[in-house]
């Protein structure tokens, strides 16, 4: 699991983008981001998160968000990315998307 | 490329312009439309205010029940928003042919609005070439002079008397040829307003936009709308500009407004008017303005070589129903 604090933007994008590989570089079948207390997220930063999640499902495994704060979930939203990557209001709920995995 | 197509069912895109005179005359076009629309089995979206949905939906006999109703309020309060919900809907029937009434251009609106309104006429022009789309659009044939000529100007296809015929004044180009018009720089924000300049610092201007929206008295879900949008600008002068930008905003009557300006120029006039597919397009800063545009009411956008400015505004006491309530701007609302 990757918990992410604070504000991501474009001034931050390479930051998560090393957060992000270190994590995939491992293969996890299922990797948690989880968002609470991720005060704002720009497009810059939410198509890193979508980049990574197109690699981890090329491994075969599956990224999934956790807890998105009112601005973040506004982003993920209005851009349709809710569609694209799995959003959970919790992290118990995001892990078992291990035993049911959604999104396509 | 684009041709010129006088009559709806031939391929590729009509666009027309409706004089209209009374709500009568407006009320049997419409009709005609959606009759002979449901005869060639297309999938039919009428937008506009929802007042005047209410009545055509009153109208259309048997049809209501075959149209997708979208309340201007909701999806294009902004006109920036025009193109991008009639692409949303095409997206949604696939292999369909679309047919749509337009009507953006309402007794309330404001003449900042309406030159947004032609800006996005014309862009529909180069957007949706060669899409199997037909849109109506209705104008009141008692708007002022300056805005049926635009009108002229932006619709392939115009009917004066009754009868479809070529647009004389329009410019079929590539550019989308957005009439001069609409370009017209924009008023010098009044002394005293808020500035504040940046380079990197992009959560300091964002904590003091949500502070200022704040305090004028945004609701807090609209005030965090706007913070996402100037994120998006200012992030798009960090990644475009090359050099420092700046932010400024002020309260106008029932208006916050928020200027973002960078020496950046925007060349894509389409940039900001359709959703780029995931994954492409973001590096390139069309994203970020079209979510701008489905988060404020109004984004007038001012570029060129020498520079960007652009201005948002935000309502601050809800003058069109349900302006509160706008998810994604889908522009597809069932009625039955």
């Amino acid at each position: 699991m990757l918990e992410l604090a604070g504000e991501a933007d474009v001034t931050s994008g390479e930051t998560l983008h090393a957060l992000l590989e270190a994590q995939i570089r491992e293969r996890p079948r299922l990797l948690i981001v989880e968002l609470s207390a991720l005060r704002f997220m720009d497009s810059a930063a939410l198509q890193v998160i979508l980049r990574a999640s197109r690699a981890l499902r090329a491994r075969g495994g599956l990224l999934a968000l956790a807890s998105p704060g009112d601005v973040v979930a506004r982003v993920l939203e209005m851009t349709g990315a809710d569609r694209l990557v799995p959003v959970y209001d919790s992290v118990a709920k995001a892990a078992a998307a291990r035993e049911h995995p959604r999104g396509t | 490329m684009m041709t010129t197509v006088t009559e709806p069912g031939a391929p590729g895109l009509w666009h027309a312009a409706l004089f209209h005179r009374g709500a009568a005359e407006f009320e049997t076009r419409v009709r005609r439309f959606a009759q002979a629309a449901a005869r060639a089995g297309a999938a039919v979206l009428i937008t506009g205010p929802a007042s005047s949905l209410d009545r055509l939906r009153a109208r259309l006999d048997g049809l209501g029940d075959r149209v997708s109703w979208a309340d201007m309020a909701e999806i294009g309060a902004n006109p920036g928003r025009l193109i991008s919900a009639i692409s949303r809907f095409t997206d949604r029937h696939p292999g369909k042919a679309i047919w749509c009434v337009q009507q953006a251009a309402w007794a309330s609106r404001s003449r900042e609005e309406l030159w947004e309104v032609f800006r996005h006429e014309a862009l529909l022009n180069l957007a949706l070439a060669g899409a199997p789309v037909r849109v109506l659009c209705p104008y009141d044939a008692a708007l002022p002079a300056e805005f049926i000529a635009c009108a002229e100007a932006t619709h392939p296809v115009i009917s004066p008397g009754g009868r479809w015929q070529p647009s004389p004044s329009f410019h079929g180009d590539a550019r989308g040829a957005v009439p001069a018009e609409c370009d017209r720089p924009l008023p010098a924000p009044p002394p005293g307003a808020l500035t504040l300049l940046y380079t990197d610092n992009l959560s300091s201007v964002r904590h003091a936009v949500s502070v200022f929206a704040r305090t004028a008295g945004l609701a807090p879900r609209r005030a965090d709308d706007l913070v996402i949008a100037v994120g998006e600008l200012t992030a798009n002068t960090l990644t475009h500009a090359g050099g420092p930008g700046t932010l400024t905003m002020w309260t106008a009557g029932a208006n916050l407004v928020c200027d973002i300006s960078d020496g950046g120029h925007i060349t894509d006039p389409l940039s900001g008017t359709l959703l780029p597919p995931p994954g492409r397009g973001g590096d390139r800063g069309g994203r970020g303005l079209w979510l701008v545009h489905q988060l404020c009411d109004l984004v007038q956008v001012r570029t060129g070589p020498r520079g960007t400015v652009v201005r948002l505004r935000m309502r601050l006491s809800e003058f069109l129903r349900g302006t509160n309530s706008c998810g994604p701007a889908d522009g597809d609302r069932h009625h039955r």
